[in-house]
Formats: C-alpha cells, sequence, structure tokens
C-alpha cells in the first residue's frame, strides 16, 4: 500500500499547492496588482476547463474503441473559436455590458428578464451536468485504483472493490471544500474569481504537460520515434479509417455547442473574461492546446492496445501503460495530470451552477418567502453566499449520486456525450436570441423543454436504466408496449446510432418549437427592447429605460445595494453617481439612468432577474407598470413628446410675452393719460383762475364805474362757480371711481325722471327741441333716480351744447327688452367722428377744441361712472341720425351693485 | 487601370484612411469565413468513406489542417487593428 500512500501524498500536495497558488493570485488580485493575472494568456488556459478527465483519460480509451472519432470533440469548438469573429465576441460583449452571471442569466435576461426561463436552463443545467461530474469522479477513482492495483482489467470489478466508494467520496468532499473556499471567498460577490482562475491556468500546464510526457515516453520511448509509430498506427487494428459519417458530424456539431452552452464553459469564456480583446489570442491559442491535448491520444492508444493484456480498460492507459513498463514516475506525474483535468472541471462546473442555482432557484424564493421590504431589512449577502455554498456542495453531491447510481460502468467518452447533446439544448435560445430579434420568451421556453424532455427520454433514461429489466423493456418493446415511442427508436425509426437519433430529434425539435412559437407569439415590450439590446450590441450601446422616475427612494437602495454588493462598492458606486449630477453627499437622485446602472451592477452578484426584482422592490413601480411605460417610452414617441413638450413651451412662451407686451403698452397708455390728466387739469383750473385774478385786480385797483364793478364781479362770480362746478365733478368722479359712493336706491317713473332732467338740462335755452313718445315711458324702475337724472341731464346737455344742426332736435327713446330698459338719445347733428368713439368717455376727452361749451369734458366719464354703478351702462350708438348715445339699466337696481 | 483610391501607389490622406478601412473590412470578412473553410477541411473525411486510407494519413491531413486553421486565424487576428480596444459603455 505505499504506492496507494505516496499517491494521497502527491495528490494532497499538489491540492496544497494550488491552494497557495490561488490564495496568492487572490492577494495580488486585491492589492491591484494583478494586471498580469488577467493577460491573454491565462484567459486561454481558463479555457482548458474543457479538456477534462474525459480528454485526458477517456480520449484514449475513445481512440481505442473507435479510432480517430473522438477529434470531434475538439473539432467543433475549434470552429466556433476561428469563428470568434461572428459569434463569440457577440456573445462576450453583451455578457460584459450586461453584466452576464451564467448562461441561464443570459437567456433569461434576453428574453424580457425572465426568471421562468432562468430555472428552467438552471434546472437543465444540473442535470445535464451531473453526469459529467460523475465522470470525473468515476475517473479519479479508476486511475486511483489503477495504482492500488486491486483491478486493472475492467472498470465494473473496479466499482465492487470496497475503497472505490469511498474515494470518491473523499475525493468529491474535498473538491466541494476546494471550490467552496475560493469560489465563494469574495464577499463581493463579483463574478470573477482570481484565485480559481489562475489554480486553472496551472492546472491547465500541469495537464498538457502529463499528456505531452506520457505521449513522448510512448512515441520515442517505446516506438522509436514519430516514422515507426505512424506504421505501428496503420497496423493497429485502428489502423483502417472507419468513421460514421453521421456521428462524425453530429459529434463535431454538438461539440461546438457544448464547448459554448456548457455552463462552466460559459463561466469562463464569458463571465471570467476580463478584455474582450483577450478573445483574439485565445482563437488561435487555444486550438493549438487542444492540437496538443490530442495529438498523442492515438498512439498511446495503439501502443496500450498492442502492449497491455486483453480486457485491459483503455480508459487507464494513460496511467497503466507507464505502470506497466515500470515508469512509477511517469504514472504518477500522468495521473497528476489526470487529477488537475478532473478538479478543474468540478471546480468551474460547480461555481457556474451554485451561481445559477442560488441566483436563478434559491434567491427568488427567498425573495418571496421574505415578502416585501426583504431587499432592505435581510442581510441579502449572507444569503447569497450560503446559497452558493450549499448549491456548490449540492452539485458535487448529485454527481456523486449519480457516479453511485449508474455502477460507474460506462467508458467515460459515452457519459460526456450524453451531457453533450443535454447542454446544447441551449443552443437554439442563445444563438436564436443573439442573432434573431423576433425570437420570444415563449418560443425559447417550448424550444428548450421540448427538446430537453426528449434528451432526458431517449439519451439518460436508457443510460440510468442500464443493464436492469426496465431498460430491456424499454428499449426494445417501447413504453407500456408502444412499439413507435421506444426511446432509441422514435416513431419506428431505428437503426440509427442512439447518440445521434437522441440529438436529432431532441434538437430537431427543440429548433422547430423555438421557431414556430416565436412566430406566433408577441413579445412584452422589456423582452423587445433586451432583443434589441442583444441583437444590435454593436450598435448602440445605450440602455433601455426601463424605470420610470421617482419612486425609488435612493436611501433604500443604497442599504440594499450595501447588502448586495458590500458597503465600500455600494457608497463608492453612490458617490460617484451624486458626483456625476453634482451633488455631494452619497445620495443621487433616483434616475432612470442610474437606476437602471444600480440594477446591472447588482445583477452582477445576484443574477438579472432577482436583481431586477429587488429592484423593484423598492422602486415600487410592478413590472406592469415598467411594461406599460416601456411600452410608451418607445424611443421615437419619446422624442416626440418632448419636442411636444418643448413646443408647448415655447408657445406658452410667446402667450406670456404677448401679454407681457399688452400688459406694458396699457402700463404705457396709462402713463400718458396720467401726464395729460393732469395737464389738463391744471389747464382747467388756470382759466378760471386768471380771469379770477385778472377781474379781482381791477376791482381792488378802484376807479370803476359801478356798471363795469357790477359786470366784472359777475365774471369774477361766474369763474369761481365754474371752478366750484368743476372742482365738484372732479370730486364726483374720484368718489365714483373709487366706489365710495352710496346710492340712494328708490322706486319711481322712468317719465318723471325725464321731465326733470329735461327741465333742468334745457333750462338755459329752448333752442333744442326734444321729441319724446310719453307712451313708452310709463315705467317704473327702482334705482337711484338722482344719479339716472344727473346721466340724462348730462346727455341733453351734450345734446344742447354740440349740435351743430341748423334746427337740432333730440329724439328721446325709450325700449324695454325682458328686465333691461333702454333709453336712446339721438340728435340731429354731424355725430362725433367714428375714431372718436373710443375716447369720448375718458376723462377730459372733447371732441372739439371748443372751450366756449364750458365743460371740463367730465361729464360722459361720470355717466359711465354711474351707469356702472346701477348695473348698467352707457355707449355711443353709431350709425344714427347724428350723435347717439344709448343707456342701459337694469328694472330693478341690485342693492349693492359695487 | 485601377482607380485612384484602389491603386498600389496612391497617395496619403484621406484615401490613405479609406484604405484601412476598406483593409479592415475584408479582414473582418476572412475572419468570418475561417471558420467555413474549417467546416470543409473537417468534412473531408467523409468522401473517404470506400476508399483505403488509413488511420495514420487521415491523422496527419487533420492535424495538418487544423493547425493551419489555427495559425490562418491567428495571422488574421494579428493583423487586426488593436485601436479599438475601448471597454465597453457599461458600468
Amino acid at each position: 500500500m505505499t504506492i496507494l500512500n505516496t499517491l494521497v501524498a502527491v495528490s494532497l500536495g499538489y491540492v496544497v499547492l494550488l491552494f497557495l497558488i490561488a490564495f496568492a493570485a487572490d492577494r495580488i488580485a486585491q492589492t491591484g496588482r494583478g494586471r498580469w493575472l488577467r493577460s491573454p494568456v491565462v484567459y486561454t488556459l481558463s479555457l482548458s476547463v474543457y479538456c477534462t478527465a474525459w480528454t485526458f483519460f477517456g480520449a484514449v480509451g475513445y481512440a481505442a474503441r473507435s479510432g480517430l472519432e473522438y477529434l470531434t470533440i475538439y473539432l467543433g469548438p475549434t470552429l466556433v473559436l476561428v469563428g470568434w469573429w461572428w459569434l463569440l465576441r457577440k456573445l462576450v460583449r453583451i455578457g460584459r455590458s450586461q453584466r452576464i452571471t451564467s448562461i441561464a442569466d443570459l437567456i433569461s435576461s434576453r428574453f424580457g428578464k425572465s426568471n421562468s426561463l432562468a430555472v428552467i436552463v438552471t434546472l437543465a443545467a444540473v442535470i445535464g451536468t451531473t453526469p459529467y461530474i460523475a465522470l470525473q469522479l468515476q475517473s479519479i477513482t479508476l486511475a486511483v485504483s489503477a495504482f492500488t492495483g486491486s483491478v486493472v482489467n475492467g472498470a465494473d470489478e473496479v466499482v465492487n472493490a470496497p475503497d472505490s466508494r469511498s474515494v470518491a467520496l473523499l475525493v468529491a468532499t474535498g473538491l466541494s471544500i476546494f471550490t467552496i473556499l475560493f469560489g465563494t471567498r469574495n464577499l463581493d460577490a463579483n463574478e470573477r474569481h482570481h484565485g480559481v482562475v489562475i489554480a486553472i491556468a496551472v492546472e491547465a500546464v500541469v495537464k498538457l504537460m502529463a499528456l505531452v510526457a506520457v505521449g513522448a515516453y510512448v512515441t520515442w520511448g517505446l516506438s522509436g520515434g514519430v516514422g515507426p509509430m505512424l506504421a505501428r498506427i496503420d497496423a493497429s487494428v485502428i489502423g483502417r479509417w472507419e468513421v460514421d459519417p453521421g456521428r462524425w458530424m453530429g459529434l463535431t456539431f454538438v461539440a461546438g455547442a457544448a464547448f459554448l452552452c456548457l455552463p462552466r464553459m460559459f463561466q469562463v469564456l464569458v463571465v471570467e473574461n476580463s478584455d474582450e480583446a483577450h478573445l483574439r489570442t485565445a482563437s488561435w491559442a487555444f486550438p493549438l492546446y487542444m492540437i496538443l491535448m490530442s495529438l498523442f491520444v492515438v498512439p498511446i492508444a495503439v501502443v496500450g492496445l498492442e502492449i497491455m493484456p486483453e480486457g485491459a480498460n483503455p480508459d487507464l492507459f494513460v496511467v497503466t501503460l507507464p505502470l506497466s513498463q515500470g515508469r512509477d514516475g511517469l504514472a504518477l506525474f500522468s495521473f497528476i495530470g489526470g487529477f488537475s483535468a478532473a478538479t478543474s472541471m468540478v471546480i468551474v462546473a460547480a461555481i457556474a451552477l451554485s451561481t445559477m442555482v442560488s441566483n436563478h432557484v434559491v434567491m427568488p424564493i427567498w425573495l418571496r418567502l421574505q415578502g416585501p421590504g426583504a431587499s432592505v431589512s435581510g442581510d441579502v449577502r449572507h444569503v447569497v453566499l450560503v446559497s452558493r455554498r450549499l448549491s456548490i456542495a449540492g452539485v458535487v453531491f448529485l454527481g456523486y449520486l449519480y457516479f453511485r447510481l449508474s455502477g460507474g460502468g460506462t467508458a467515460l467518452a459515452a457519459i460526456g456525450l450524453i451531457s453533450f447533446v443535454g447542454v446544447s439544448q441551449f443552443l437554439p435560445a442563445l444563438v436564436g436570441g443573439l442573432f434573431w430579434r423576433g425570437a420570444t420568451r415563449p418560443g425559447a421556453i417550448a424550444g428548450l423543454l421540448g427538446g430537453f424532455g426528449l434528451w432526458l427520454y431517449t439519451l439518460l433514461l436508457p443510460n440510468l436504466a442500464a443493464q436492469t429489466a426496465l431498460e430491456q423493456s424499454l428499449l426494445l418493446s417501447g413504453p407500456f408496449g408502444i412499439g413507435w415511442l421506444r426511446p432509441q427508436a422514435l416513431f419506428g425509426i431505428g437503426g440509427i446510432d442512439p447518440l445521434v437519433h437522441a440529438m436529432i430529434w431532441s434538437l430537431l425539435v427543440n429548433v422547430t418549437l423555438f421557431l414556430t412559437i416565436s412566430l406566433l407569439t408577441f413579445p412584452t415590450p422589456l423582452e423587445r427592447l433586451q432583443g434589441a439590446q442583444f441583437v444590435n450590441v454593436f450598435e448602440h450601446s445605450g440602455n433601455p429605460r426601463s424605470w420610470s422616475r421617482g419612486g425609488a427612494e435612493s436611501e433604500d437602495l443604497l442599504v440594499m445595494a450595501q447588502r448586495i454588493i458590500g458597503p465600500s462598492e455600494a457608497q463608492q458606486i453612490f458617490q460617484a453617481e451624486a458626483g456625476r449630477q453634482g451633488l455631494s453627499g452619497f445620495l443621487p437622485e433616483t434616475t432612470p439612468d442610474f437606476i437602471e446602472r444600480l440594477e446591472r451592477e447588482l445583477s452582477g452578484s445576484v443574477g438579472a432577474a432577482t436583481a431586477h426584482a429587488m429592484v423593484a422592490q423598492i422602486v415600487g413601480r410592478a413590472s406592469v407598470s415598467v411594461e406599460d411605460l416601456l411600452a410608451v417610452a418607445d424611443e421615437t414617441a419619446q422624442m416626440m413628446e418632448y419636442s411636444s413638450q418643448l413646443e408647448a413651451k415655447s408657445s406658452e412662451l410667446a402667450r406670456t410675452a404677448r401679454q407681457l407686451r399688452t400688459a406694458n403698452e396699457k402700463l404705457t397708455q396709462l402713463s400718458r393719460q396720467k401726464d395729460a390728466f393732469l395737464s389738463q387739469i391744471s389747464h382747467e383750473l388756470r382759466t378760471p383762475m386768471t380771469s379770477i385774478r385778472a377781474f379781482s385786480e381791477i376791482l381792488r385797483d378802484g376807479g370803476l364805474d359801478p356798471d363795469d364793478q357790477t359786470r366784472y364781479s359777475n365774471v369774477i362770480h361766474g369763474e369761481a362757480l365754474r371752478l366750484t362746478r368743476l372742482l365738484d365733478d372732479l370730486l364726483d368722479l374720484s368718489v365714483l371711481e373709487n366706489g365710495q359712493v352710496n346710492l340712494n336706491l328708490q322706486e319711481g317713473r322712468l317719465d318723471v325722471t325725464l321731465d326733470h332732467a329735461i327741465a333742468s338740462a334745457s333750462a338755459a335755452s329752448g333752442k333744442l327741441r326734444i321729441r319724446r313718445d310719453k307712451t313708452q315711458e310709463g315705467i317704473t324702475i327702482f334705482t337711484d333716480l338722482d344719479r339716472l337724472s344727473q346721466v340724462f341731464i348730462n346727455l341733453i346737455a351734450n345734446a344742447r351744447k354740440y349740435c351743430d344742426a341748423a334746427r337740432p332736435e333730440l329724439r328721446i327713446s325709450v325700449h324695454r327688452t325682458g328686465g333691461t330698459l333702454t333709453v336712446d338719445f339721438i340728435d340731429n347733428g354731424a355725430g362725433i367722428p367714428s375714431d372718436k368713439h373710443g375716447v369720448i368717455f375718458e376723462k377730459f376727452a372733447r371732441v372739439t377744441s371748443d372751450q366756449s361749451a364750458g365743460g371740463a369734458g367730465l361729464g360722459l366719464a361720470i355717466c359711465r361712472e354711474i351707469m356702472g354703478r346701477l348695473g348698467g351702462s352707457v355707449a355711443y350708438l353709431p350709425g344714427q341720425t347724428g350723435a347717439a348715445f344709448r343707456v342701459t339699466l337694469p328694472l330693478r337696481a341690485g342693492p349693492a351693485t359695487s | 487601370m485601377l482607380p485612384p483610391d484602389l491603386g498600389e501607389h496612391s497617395s496619403e490622406g484621406s484615401i490613405f484612411l479609406e484604405r484601412t478601412t476598406y483593409r479592415e473590412r475584408r479582414l473582418h470578412d476572412a475572419l468570418s469565413l475561417v471558420p467555413a473553410l474549417g467546416l470543409v477541411l473537417f468534412s473531408v473525411p467523409l468522401i473517404w468513406g470506400g476508399s483505403e486510407i488509413t488511420t495514420a494519413q487521415a491523422m496527419v491531413f487533420l492535424f495538418l489542417s487544423w493547425a493551419g486553421l489555427s495559425a490562418l486565424c491567428g495571422v488574421l487576428s494579428w493583423f487586426l487593428p488593436r485601436r479599438r480596444r475601448k471597454e465597453p459603455p457599461g458600468p
């Protein structure tokens, strides 16, 4: 058992070395000095997780059984890599710009951040990867058994050996611990794992060197060079070129698809990618790596078949061949190479799957259980990490379980191919989503479910049920005896290789469902936006508007972000955003832009769908309203709305400007009026004053005869009267204008009032003939009769004074309509020129410049004020025989019309 | 005769810029065609069905075309302009 002890010691030493390397890389990355940790070479080497124990052990076995067919597993990825410009570049760009955390996250993001889709992809990935992890455990167990020498011939007996299960369990436990330690070390939950990536790069070198060493030993040590080796190959049992074309093409395709869709490959290709430019190196360097990995497979297989005893497991030739030649050191190195290949695969696959499980299954359930407000109150980071750790352990344990159940007897390559076909089911949704905007969520779900269901039925089930009674009945006669449903001969089309059969049917159904349902359904607005972003990732880098402004509380968001990505990082993001908005402190405005960016930041930790849900909890906008908004906020519509807003604003401004201009004109006019009023009034006061002063001086000087004295005294008296009248009028007007007048409302008859007014106005001269229709005038009115009379007097006096007809005549006509009374005063003079109509009611406005009339031009102004007080009006009535004024008043004036 | 902007000895200036852009585009085309070439090369074994090809011969052909394909991709990628190493406008 010394060899076993050495084996354990070397393995442990190797693991400790990896620990140290990973630990050192993490430390260096933390200090920020680790740019070389992210070099193109490291990226290329990290892609080597593709070459697992299957490649290391299984490829030789594969070659020994089927010749060169094993090459398809590497030719497919080569085609994908050399076509990087076409597909990988886009994938990586999207992965980086959308902060994608896994393939489930990518597909869910593309189809409207749908969590149901993410759950389907996650479950499918877990189921599809489980056999693959089992494969790694099986290969390590086999290799160990090869050393212990318990069994060298045939895998079946190995499983029955007492220590094989405990070896597998031990390896599984060890790998879980390593993965948990380095895969979930980062408390900031950033998806890049420096330590793990460096450890994998080291393992990539170790496994390559180990395989090349064994190959070189076989070629030069055992066969004597390249020429003899080739001859030996041709002479061997696999010397004839025999390849099934269907398998050749199918496996190439499936391998290429799996290279993109395997969760661990997506992890290193897209998630761990730190620079798009690394692709250009990886595109040629990784094919070279794969060439080196597969170059010596056939020689080892050929020599193994020749030298090793009949019935030896060809999967173990890499180890047993050096052992049989007494090269224990080489065998040990080879074992370490295989150990590297197996562990790196399990580690990365566990990280990738645990991310998916925790982001898309555990977190949504946890969020739902916590109810609203969970994002603010709970310690999300803790939950994320715990769920990831449990997921890692769970995923590895599932692999172990599969290993136990499947009996561990299947050839390694066969197990791996089952996984490949399973994960290839992601391809239609992935590539379709990347290049076709018409792809919809229902289409993707239908395709995935259909394809994956068929895979389960036609490939996984027969494999799991191998060597049982169920298998026999199912495979030979179909379920319940329905012949055309036989898993390996659907619709009676048998005779095809089971793998190709399963691949063709599952992918055919997958693609058909995906396309048909996509064509028939209509995507949601969020889906359409995401689709446009994914398909046109190179054209527009703008972010979609998915959050309406406002609702979110900046502080709540900060609290939540701190719990997910760590306090310092969250504060940094918030502070930077506040700075960008020109604010100080940590709380920026919650603009849609910012929420979008924050959501993407968070999705780097917990996945797009969960981040979206968590932000939605705080922002408080149900997804429906977001989608409603999105429907409206199509970019064009936004622009149009904005421009129409601008238009409305500008027309509003124009309106305001017009109003301002009018107001300004009015003010200027008022100012002019005031000036005119002052000059008028001083003029009006001055004229009589001048006469009074002049005549009073004459009287004071004396020496006048009594007649003159009387005459001058009369002049003075007349002018004084005129002054008094003027001042009375002014006072009257000011009282009226200020609304201080007290109306003396009483009942009276209109004709009486008119009689009184005519008597007063015509007292001085009887020259003006007045025509009235007394029958119309017998109306009782309730108003301030004195004031009304004052208006009438004024109008009659005006007619008397200004009517220029040879035989002046004033017609007074009264009409009554409803509760309104109109009294027209129409003379037969020349009337008032139309350009003066607007001003006659203004103070001091006079139509003629004739001063002799003796008025100060206040009469009509007073009339207008009075009528206003009485609830009526006085207006000039154009188009009559002469000057015409219409007085309108209510039959009953209100008690307080002021 | 070639139009001036496609001539081998065209002068510098704006024409030069157009030329680089044109070359770059054709480089992208060539890169996109590499997987198609690979598909053709890797499909060749399918027509060997009945012929007397040995595994060693097949190996030589496949590994040589494989290496050649990688080399071609490497050369084309090498000539891609490196100036646009701008990070995507993510957060």
